[in-house]
C-alpha cells in the first residue's frame, strides 16, 4: 500500500502549507523570504504496524555546503519508537536510494511510531509512504499539546553544524516536550526584520503555538544596527505572538574572538532588560539566555564547529538550556 | 577559502609572492601519524599487501585500500615565526559522505598551541563545499603559538603546500608528553563517523588531551582483525598504548569470535607490558559480551582495560550519541575520548 503524503497532508508536521501538492512538504507559506520553499523542520509522522516500512523522497539534489551535515541537505533521517522507547534511528541519502527501506520488524508485529525529518536546506518535492497491504497506518499526532512551538531564527536554528536534522537544538527542545514545532529559521537571517515577524505569525494564526524561540543573529550585524533594530523586533514578537512564551537566545559564545561580540551582547542584554521592563510586556512570559552564557564550564572545542557555529555537541546543549527555561513557565504547570 | 581548478593554478585572492612553499615530502618531520609521505600524497602503511594477501575479496581489499590513503588521525604540528600561514590543498574526493559534514570528511581543523603548556585551543576548520576538491586558505597565526592541523578524516590528500611568509621559518612545535604514540585501531566510528569536524574524532580528541602523538590505524567496513594485520601494527610503530576497536566489520559473529582474541594477542606478543584498551561494540550485544569476556579473562594479569560504550552512552539520550544508532555524533565521540582518558592518564 502506497500513501503519498503530498495527498494526505495530515501525515506532514511542521510544514506551513504550501498552496499546491508539490510544494506540501515545504515552508512555502513565507513566500516573501529566501529558502522558504526549504523542508526545514518538516516531519512525516505514522503509526502502522506494518512488517517493513519503504520511503520514496524526492528533492532536487543541490552541492553540500561543508557546513551542513549531507543529511540535512541532500538525506533525510529518521526514527522508529514504540510506546516507551525509541527503538532505532538511522539516515539516507538521496542521491543514490529510490525506494528506501526504513524499518523491517523481524519477529512479533508491533505497531510502531516513525518520525522521517526531511531536509532542512532543500525542498522536499515529494514523499511516497509504502507499507505491507492491509497493515494500519495511521498519522502520528499524539503530541502531548495541541500548541506546537515555533522557533524563528538563521542558520543555526535551521541545524547548521548538525550532522542531522534530530541532533539541532529545536529537534531537542520540541522532544523534551513531546511538542509539534514549525521551523521557519532562515538563512543569513540577521536583519531583525518586523515584517519576518509578522509573516510567521500570519501562518500559524491558526494554530496559535505555547512557545516561540527566537535566535537573535548578531554575527553578521553591526552594533549600530542591532541598537536600531533590535527593540522593534522584540515590540513585534511580543505583539504578534500575544498570548505565548517567548525565549530568546542570542548567537552563542564563539572562540574566535568575532567582530564586537561582547559590544552586542551588552546591548542585546540592555533592549531585552528595557522590554522586559516595558511597562505592557512586563507580565509577559519573556526570557533571555545569552549566547555569553549558554556553555559556560565546558570547552569551546566540545561544542563547536567553528566560530559561532555549533556542532551537535553544542546543540544539544543550547537544547538543554532552552527547556529548561521553558520548564519553568507555568504553562506547563497546568 | 578560494577554489581552485588545478593545484598549480596561481591564486586570484592572495598574493602567493610574499610565500614560500613547503610540500609534503619538506613537511615529513612536522605530519604526524602516518609512515608514508611523499609528494604522490599520505599512506597509513607503507605495505599493506601482507594485508591484502591474506584472502579478502575485492570489495574489502578496494577499502581497505582507499582507507589506508585516507588521512584520519594525521596532523601537522608546527611552530613558526610567520604571522600567517597558506594552506594549499588537493583532495581526492569531491563530495560529501553520507553520515558526515565535509568538515569531517574533508576538512582541515587548525588549532593554536600553547607553547608552555601544549594545550590546543579551536581556531578554524577549513573544509571546501561541494563539489570542491582543490582550495587555498590563509590562516593567521596567534603570536607565541604553534600550529596544529588535523588533517580530514575521510579524504585523501594528494597534493598538500604551505606556504609560510618570506625570511621566516619553520620549526618543530613542542614535543608531546610521551615519546611513543598510542595506536588505534578501528573501523568507521574510529575513523572520525560521524564527528562534526576532524578533530573530533575520539583518537585525536585522546591525542588533545593526553597530549600524546597517536597512530590511527582504521579502516572504514574494512576492520577484520587480521593477524596479518596486527603484525603489521606490531611492525610498523612502536607504542605507549593501543586501543582495539575491532568489532562490528567482521563478516559474521564466527569469524569474529576465531580472530579478535589471537589478534589481542599477537599484539600483547609485541606489546609487551603497556596498556591495552578494548572498545565494545555499540548497540551490538553479542560482540560486546565476547569483548568483555575476552577482557575478564586477562585482565588480571595484562595490563588491559575495557571502554564499555553501551554503559557509557547509557546517560545520555540516544538520539545524541548516534546519528544511525551507530556512528557517533562530538557527544559520543567526546564520552568516549573522555573515558579513553580516564583510564590512560592513570597508567602511562
Amino acid at each position: 500500500m502506497i500513501i503519498n503524503v503530498n495527498e494526505h497532508p495530515e501525515y506532514i508536521f511542521g510544514a506551513v502549507g504550501g498552496k499546491t501538492k508539490e510544494s506540501a512538504l515545504t515552508r512555502s507559506g513565507l513566500e516573501n523570504f529566501p529558502n522558504s520553499s526549504y523542508s526545514t523542520g518538516v516531519r512525516v509522522r505514522f503509526t502502522t504496524n506494518s512488517k517493513e516500512v519503504y520511503v520514496k523522497a524526492k528533492a532536487e539534489i543541490i552541492p553540500t555546503p561543508s557546513l551542513f551535515g549531507h543529511l540535512l541537505v541532500n538525506g533525510i533521517s529518521f526514527s522508529i519508537s514504540n510506546d516507551q522507547t525509541l527503538i532505532k534511528i538511522d539516515c539516507a541519502t538521496l542521491r543514490n536510494s529510490d525506494k528506501i527501506l526504513i524499518y523491517k520488524q523481524n519477529a512479533i508485529t508491533d505497531v510502531l511510531h516513525y518520525e522521517i525529518y526531511c531536509p532542512a536546506i532543500n525542498t522536499l518535492n515529494s514523499m511516497e509512504i509504502i507499507v505491507d497491504d492491509g497493515a494500519e497506518i495511521k498519522p502520528d499526532n499524539g503530541f502531548a499539546s495541541s500548541a506546537p512551538i515555533v522557533f524563528l531564527g538563521s542558520s543555526n536554528t535551521m541545524g547548521r553544524g548538525c550532522t542531522a536534522a534530530n541532533t539541532s537544538f529545536t529537534d531537542i527542545v520540541a522532544k523534551h516536550f513531546n511538542s509539534d514545532y514549525y521551523n521557519f529559521s532562515i538563512y543569513s537571517n540577521s536583519f531583525l526584520e518586523t515584517r519576518y515577524i509578522e509573516e510567521c505569525a500570519s501562518v500559524v494564526k491558526n494554530n496559535t503555538p505555547w512557545l516561540i524561540v527566537s535566535e537573535i543573529c548578531t554575527h553578521s550585524t553591526t552594533p549600530q544596527y542591532l541598537t536600531e533594530k533590535l527593540d522593534s523586533y522584540l515590540k513585534s514578537l511580543a505583539d504578534k505572538f500575544p498570548d505565548n512564551c517567548i525565549i530568546l537566545y542570542s548567537q552563542p559564545y564563539t572562540g574566535g574572538a568575532p567582530d564586537r561580540y561582547d559590544e552586542k551582547m551588552k546591548i542585546c542584554e540592555d533592549v531585552i532588560s528595557g522590554i522586559k521592563s516595558d511597562e505592557k510586556l512586563k507580565n509577559r512570559k519573556i526570557c533571555y539566555i545569552s549566547g555569553k552564557n549558554v556553555f559556560d564550564g565546558i570547552s569551546f572545542d566540545r561544542i563547536s564547529v567553528s566560530s559561532y557555529i555549533m556542532n551537535d555537541y553544542g546543540n544539544a546543549e543550547l537544547g538543554r538550556k532552552i527547556y529548561s527555561v521553558a520548564e519553568g513557565f507555568s504553562y506547563l504547570q497546568k | 577559502m578560494e577554489y581552485l581548478n588545478d593545484f598549480t593554478q596561481p591564486l586570484k585572492t592572495i598574493d602567493e609572492s610574499g610565500y614560500s612553499f613547503f610540500g609534503s615530502a619538506d613537511l615529513t618531520k612536522y605530519i604526524y601519524g602516518a609512515s608514508l609521505i611523499d609528494e604522490n600524497g599520505i599512506k597509513k602503511f607503507s605495505d599493506l599487501e601482507p594485508v591484502l594477501a591474506d584472502g579478502k575479496d575485492e570489495q574489502a581489499k578496494n577499502l581497505l585500500i582507499a582507507a589506508n590513503t585516507q588521512t584520519s588521525g594525521v596532523r601537522l604540528r608546527f611552530s613558526t615565526d610567520s604571522p600567517s600561514v597558506l594552506i594549499k590543498a588537493q583532495l581526492k574526493r569531491k563530495y560529501a559522505h553520507q553520515k558526515m559534514l565535509l568538515c569531517c570528511s574533508s576538512g582541515f581543523d587548525v588549532y593554536y598551541g600553547d607553547k608552555t603548556t601544549g594545550e590546543l585551543t579551536h581556531c578554524t576548520i577549513i573544509a571546501p563545499d561541494e563539489p570542491n576538491n582543490v582550495f587555498a586558505h590563509k590562516i593567521a597565526v596567534k603570536k607565541d603559538s604553534f600550529l596544529e592541523i588535523y588533517f580530514p578524516n575521510y579524504n585523501s590528500v594528494d597534493k598538500l603546500s604551505i606556504g609560510i611568509e618570506k625570511g621566516k621559518t619553520i620549526s618543530e612545535a613542542p614535543s608531546y608528553k610521551y615519546k611513543q604514540p598510542i595506536i588505534f585501531y578501528g573501523n568507521s566510528i574510529t575513523q572520525g563517523a560521524s564527528a562534526s569536524r576532524s578533530g573530533n574524532a575520539f583518537a585525536n580528541i585522546v591525542e588533545r588531551q593526553m597530549k600524546c602523538d597517536i597512530i590511527n590505524y582504521s579502516f572504514s567496513a574494512s576492520c577484520k582483525g587480521e593477524l596479518s594485520m596486527a603484525r603489521l601494527i606490531c611492525d610498523s610503530s612502536d607504542a605507549c598504548a593501543v586501543v582495539i576497536d575491532y568489532s562490528r566489520n567482521a563478516s559474521n559473529y564466527q569469524e569474529f569470535v576465531s580472530r579478535y582474541e589471537p589478534f589481542y594477542l599477537e599484539l600483547r606478543k609485541h606489546y609487551k607490558n603497556i596498556p591495552i584498551v578494548l572498545v565494545t561494540a555499540f548497540r551490538w550485544q553479542s560482540l560486546s559480551e565476547h569483548i568483555k569476556a575476552i577482557h575478564e579473562k586477562y585482565k588480571r594479569e595484562h595490563n588491559l582495560y575495557l571502554v564499555d560504550v553501551d554503559k557509557l552512552f547509557n546517560e545520555i539520550p540516544p538520539t545524541l550519541t548516534s546519528i544511525d544508532s551507530i556512528h557517533f555524533t562530538d557527544i559520543g565521540m567526546f564520552a568516549v575520548a573522555d573515558e579513553i582518558c580516564s583510564v590512560l592518564s592513570q597508567k602511562l
